[in-house]
């Protein structure tokens, strides 16, 4: 995956360590390093995050404009994704652009179902007027697993975003009267209950770990990103990198991510919830809290 | 073994360190005037404006008697004649390897710099030229003592001694050259069972105990069996400690190492990557520190 250069001594201690589940930081196969989380840290967006997952650095920010649905499918909203890599970050990795176009594609399949983020939700006008979400990603330091980092920070992003409530008036003449809400605590949110989080497994000789660092995603030749609900279902699967699979171990590393994916739901939401409440309290955040669809 | 996946808050992070510091210790960025006063000489790190003394790094003022120089927190690795290095080969050219020290410009290993196997004395001929990649290849850690800097500053390095040469099999901490404590041995045997040799450019290798009897340093084979897990765990423990000790600005050398080893066996080893585990050590090592100075 990047240019990191390993010797063949400390490529094959990583390989054993892999093989008595004690990695080089003392963490077992399916350890996860510590993740902070922050939200509404972008003023001018509707809805931000910055994820640290080791050394990896994400920034989300999520945007709402309003715009005429496709023809295709005139009673939806639109979600557009782009990833994009500071110069910081593109200095580690070998080939920053096509990382970030992979990254990207592989994050639209985890919302393109409709039971994880239904579309129709967006819609404000059918064939007329809906809103897009724009979602930028910026990779702000690269340390591995960028996968995982970039959808824990959108999730983050997705739950802190605010819009603006509209109540859309069509007069007899056809005309669209789109009418913002004079109070400006009158927002509405997104529901993200149902929306994925990334496991990336990395295969490293027989065996496999969960949330590779640098030195670790340099040793494995294969990954494997399953996306998981909260309720353990799978959202979408992605495979990277030029190495093989074994049948048995797709089906083991698909096992540890439906163990892995509802624990970090339930630590995710419950870290955001907390955070919510102190914005509140410091009075940086708007009190209302009506549900996109009622 | 239950995976574990722990998610805090970056804005719930009030951990600050209690430390004594050295009275009348200057802290300036880029920019501070140090003194107006022109009886002084100006070292490293300064300059010049006006009759002014500006410094033009981000870093603590040290003055020895006349000499007023500042020493930056965060920097490349300036080589000094002498200084032991832990470094990684990245290319092999005619006669001699270039490898990467964490400095301004690559370091260079020329090819009659190094030991030959056999430990013969003799003139480099053409094959020794061939086999060059049979030695050292990229990727290859290498521990050496810089011989001299050529007119640009890069660094000359040599491994003419048993100490030095290829390592097998450990882990690399990279931390900023400023915290590494210049003394008069880099490596150390550490008592709870492992080696590590602290390079003066920030490169901290931890690795399994080298014994002396049985095979130095400085020769080709490598170890490449498997380490036992009790092992493992020390070397973990160890990598960790580093971490801690760089990510709290705390000067490494073997005492503060040990002092944070001893206090961090209360803790597991993969709850040393904790942010609050690593505050508690490292507050702990700083008061030992400073009670054993007092």
């Amino acid at each position: 995956m990047t240019d990191y250069l390993l010797s063949e001594a400390e490529k094959t201690f990583i390989l054993h360590g892999v093989q008595s589940k004690l990695r080089s930081d003392g963490r077992g196969n399916s350890d996860y390093r510590p993740i902070s989380v922050a939200t509404n840290v972008i003023a001018a967006a509707n809805g931000s995050a910055r994820v640290t997952l080791g050394e990896t650095q994400i920034l989300v920010g999520v945007k709402v404009n309003i715009d005429q649905p496709s023809k295709e499918k005139p009673d939806e909203g639109k979600v557009e994704l782009f990833v994009e890599c500071s110069t910081n970050a593109m200095q580690e990795l070998k080939n920053p652009q096509e990382k970030c176009f992979s990254l990207a594609s592989a994050l639209r399949k985890l919302y393109a179902n409709e039971t994880c983020f239904d579309r129709r939700k967006l819609c404000l006008l059918p064939g007329h007027k809906c809103f897009v979400l724009s979602v930028d990603v910026w990779i702000l330091e690269y340390g591995g697993n960028l996968l995982d980092a970039a959808a824990l920070a959108i999730k983050s992003a997705l739950f802190s975003a605010r819009i603006p409530k509209i109540e859309i008036n069509q007069d007899d003449e056809g005309r669209i009267d789109l009418d913002v809400s004079d109070d400006p605590y009158d927002m509405i949110r997104l529901p993200v209950d149902n929306i994925p989080l990334y496991v990336t497994l990395f295969r490293i000789g027989n065996g496999f770990l969960a949330d590779a660092n640098q030195p670790e995603a340099a040793c494995s030749v294969a990954r494997l990103s399953v996306g998981i609900c909260a309720n353990s279902r799978i959202s979408a699967i992605c495979a990277e990198g030029g190495g093989s699979f074994d049948p048995e171990t797709i089906t083991d590393m698909i096992h540890t991510a439906e163990q892995l994916g509802p624990s970090l739901h339930d630590e995710l939401m419950t870290q955001l919830e907390k955070e919510e409440k102190l914005l509140l309290s410091r009075g940086l955040l708007s009190a209302s809290e009506n549900d996109l669809f009622d | 073994m239950a995976a574990s996946v722990r998610v805090h808050l970056s804005r719930d992070n009030p951990y600050k360190l209690e430390r004594i510091s050295p009275a009348g210790t200057q802290v300036v960025v880029p920019g501070d005037v140090i003194t107006s006063d022109t009886g002084f000489m100006r070292g490293h790190g300064t300059y010049y404006e006006n009759d002014k003394l500006y410094a033009s790094v981000a870093g603590s003022v040290e003055k020895i008697n006349k000499l007023i120089c500042v020493t930056p927190l965060k920097t490349r690795y300036n080589g000094e004649v002498g200084d032991v290095v832990v470094g990684r080969i990245t290319s092999v050219e005619q006669k001699r390897w270039r490898v990467e020290t964490h400095s301004r410009l690559d370091s260079i290993l020329l090819l009659s710099s190094v030991n030959l196997p056999g430990g013969e004395l003799r003139r480099r001929s053409e094959e020794d030229e061939r086999m060059m990649r049979h030695y050292l290849q990229e990727g290859d850690l290498i521990s050496a003592e810089v011989q001299s800097t050529f007119s640009d500053g890069s660094l000359s390095l040599h491994t003419r001694s048993l100490k030095y040469g290829k390592l097998g099999q450990g882990t690399l901490v990279q931390v900023s050259p400023s915290l590494i404590k210049r003394s008069k041995t880099h490596f150390h045997n550490m008592p709870c069972g492992a080696s590590i040799i602290l390079g003066n450019n920030g490169y901290v290798w931890v690795c399994p105990s080298i014994n002396e009897e049985d095979e130095s340093a400085g020769g080709f084979a490598q170890n490449l069996e498997k380490i036992a897990p009790s092992d493992r765990e020390v070397l973990a423990r160890l990598a960790n400690c580093v971490k801690i000790l760089a990510a709290s600005r705390i000067m490494l050398f073997d005492t503060t190492i040990l002092v944070a080893y001893e206090e961090s066996l209360k803790h597991e080893v993969k709850e040393l990557l904790r942010p609050d585990v690593m505050h508690d050590v490292a507050q702990l090592t700083i008061q030992r520190m400073e009670a054993e100075h007092s």
